[in-house]
């Protein structure tokens, strides 16, 4: 065996031992779940992208005992909030829009997203706005957030139902599909009712 | 070598071949269900019979109330002791329960525990969710064994762990196995698992071995077309006018 044939065995002999080795101790470090915020979108510019030159309105709608629990039963699982801040887009005093800014547990930190819907309560746009972990960033993606576009009331918005969850960032996937819902159901509960 | 070994030692190959494929495939899979399982179309299956309860737990407060899972999918209720069953759904999908307990003290509180989501609360017999916040994170290895309900309390066993949450002072109790204990946990058929999947390094284990899969895979394929492929053909010329030990071999 030559010199050059031992070196690279060498090599490649130490590579599969150690690699592993250091890599998963420098990976459960990481998976602690580090702060790491990334700001895709300020209020301003999410209320931009999703009005446009629609006129803005932002208005708090306080749920009493009575919402809350219909609201609760509609997504199937209580929710922490007493409160909503709704956005108002309006043209020639006529309501085009509603948008809400909410905030949903991601695997270790609240991911902040924007998800607007039209008058007859159907989806229009949804978007990251802060995005505060290291991983599992996919579900800003378009391929991920298009499958939202025109889901209402009626449809189940439910992650193997009729929404396809991304790889590597299953909990983040499960937590927008759950934001969407109660966008959908707070404004037919909360607006359109 | 003889023309008999050769041809044993080419289909030995291939066999080896095919069978190296199958396992770098399936191995890939394996640790990357959830990528795979993402092209597929979604099913829904609403249909639930006797023969498919994995786990189950009866009401307490009565006795005709089942809830059952087929411990991959799906959760379902029956009001008839398992004549009809309804399709009981949460806010996350009920992947791998692994537990669900009616508690004994309180009517319609039943605890559901995903092994690797969380643990779920529901106080109105299964219409509204809640998630109980735990100490560790059980998609990220520590995923829960087992869940036992008590009276004040709830006790998840974990494969690093026994934590113990008191549900009235809502405070969780860690005792962590130690380091010698963890490793006498692991049973020879998790070792050999997650020696297999390279989950045995974590997370980056399985690229790891991923990428050596990878690698066999392209060995595999470029090793069935080297064999299937028409071998070049070469006509001996013996150089006449020289030396004899003088071979050309020149391509057909």
């Amino acid at each position: 065996m030559n010199k050059f044939k031992k070196i690279f065995l060498a090599i490649s002999l130490s590579t599969c031992i150690f690699l592993p080795l250091i890599a998963s101790n420098a990976l459960a470090d990481e998976e602690k779940g580090e702060y790491y915020e990334q700001v895709y979108l300020t209020e301003k510019q999410a209320l931009t992208m999703v009005f446009d030159t629609l006129k803005v309105e932002k208005k708090e709608i306080i749920l009493n005992p009575e919402q809350k629990k219909i609201i609760q039963k509609r997504l199937k699982r209580k929710i922490k909030e007493n409160s909503f801040f709704i956005y108002t887009g309006k043209k020639n005093n006529k309501v085009e829009k509603y948008a809400f800014i909410l905030d949903e547990q991601g695997k270790h930190f609240p991911m902040t997203f924007i998800v607007s819907l039209n008058n007859k309560a159907s989806v229009e746009q949804v978007a990251i706005m802060v995005y505060r972990e290291k991983r599992g960033d996919g579900v800003k993606t378009k391929r991920f957030l298009n499958q939202f576009k025109n889901k209402n009331g009626k449809d189940a918005i439910e992650i193997d139902r009729d929404i396809v969850h991304i790889t590597g960032a299953t909990i983040s996937s499960w937590s927008m599909t759950s934001g969407v819902k109660k966008a959908v159901v707070l404004t037919e509960e909360l607006v359109l009712k | 070598m003889k023309k008999s070994t050769r041809l044993i030692h080419k289909w030995t190959g291939l066999l080896s071949c095919v069978f190296i494929l199958v396992v770098s495939i399936t191995a890939i899979a394996l640790n990357h269900h959830d990528f795979f399982s993402s092209f597929g179309t979604i099913k829904q299956d609403n249909t639930f019979s006797n023969s498919q309860i994995k786990k189950m737990a009866i009401d307490p407060f009565n006795n005709q109330h089942l809830i059952a899972s087929d411990e991959d999918k799906s959760l379902f209720s029956s009001a008839d002791s398992g004549k009809n069953w309804k399709k009981l759904e949460l806010f996350v999908p009920t992947y791998k329960v692994n537990n669900i307990s009616f508690d004994p003290f309180k009517k319609d509180n039943i605890i559901l525990s995903l092994r690797e989501a969380g643990v779920y609360i529901s106080d109105d017999g299964g219409d509204v969710w809640d998630e109980l916040k735990l100490p560790f994170f059980p998609n990220e290895g520590e995923s829960i064994d087992n869940l036992s309900l008590g009276k004040d309390n709830i006790i998840i066993k974990t494969r690093f762990g026994f934590y113990t949450y008191n549900t009235m002072n809502k405070k969780w109790n860690k005792q962590l196995f130690d380091a010698n204990l963890k490793s006498k946990i692991l049973s020879n058929e998790e070792f050999i698992y997650n020696l297999h999947t390279g989950k045995i390094f974590g997370n980056t284990g399985i690229y790891i071995y991923d990428f050596i899969s990878v690698g066999l895979i392209f060995l595999a394929i470029s090793g069935i077309y080297l064999s299937i492929k028409p071998k070049r053909k070469f006509r001996v010329i013996l150089d006449q006018s020289k030396n004899h030990d003088i071979i050309q071999l020149k391509k057909l």
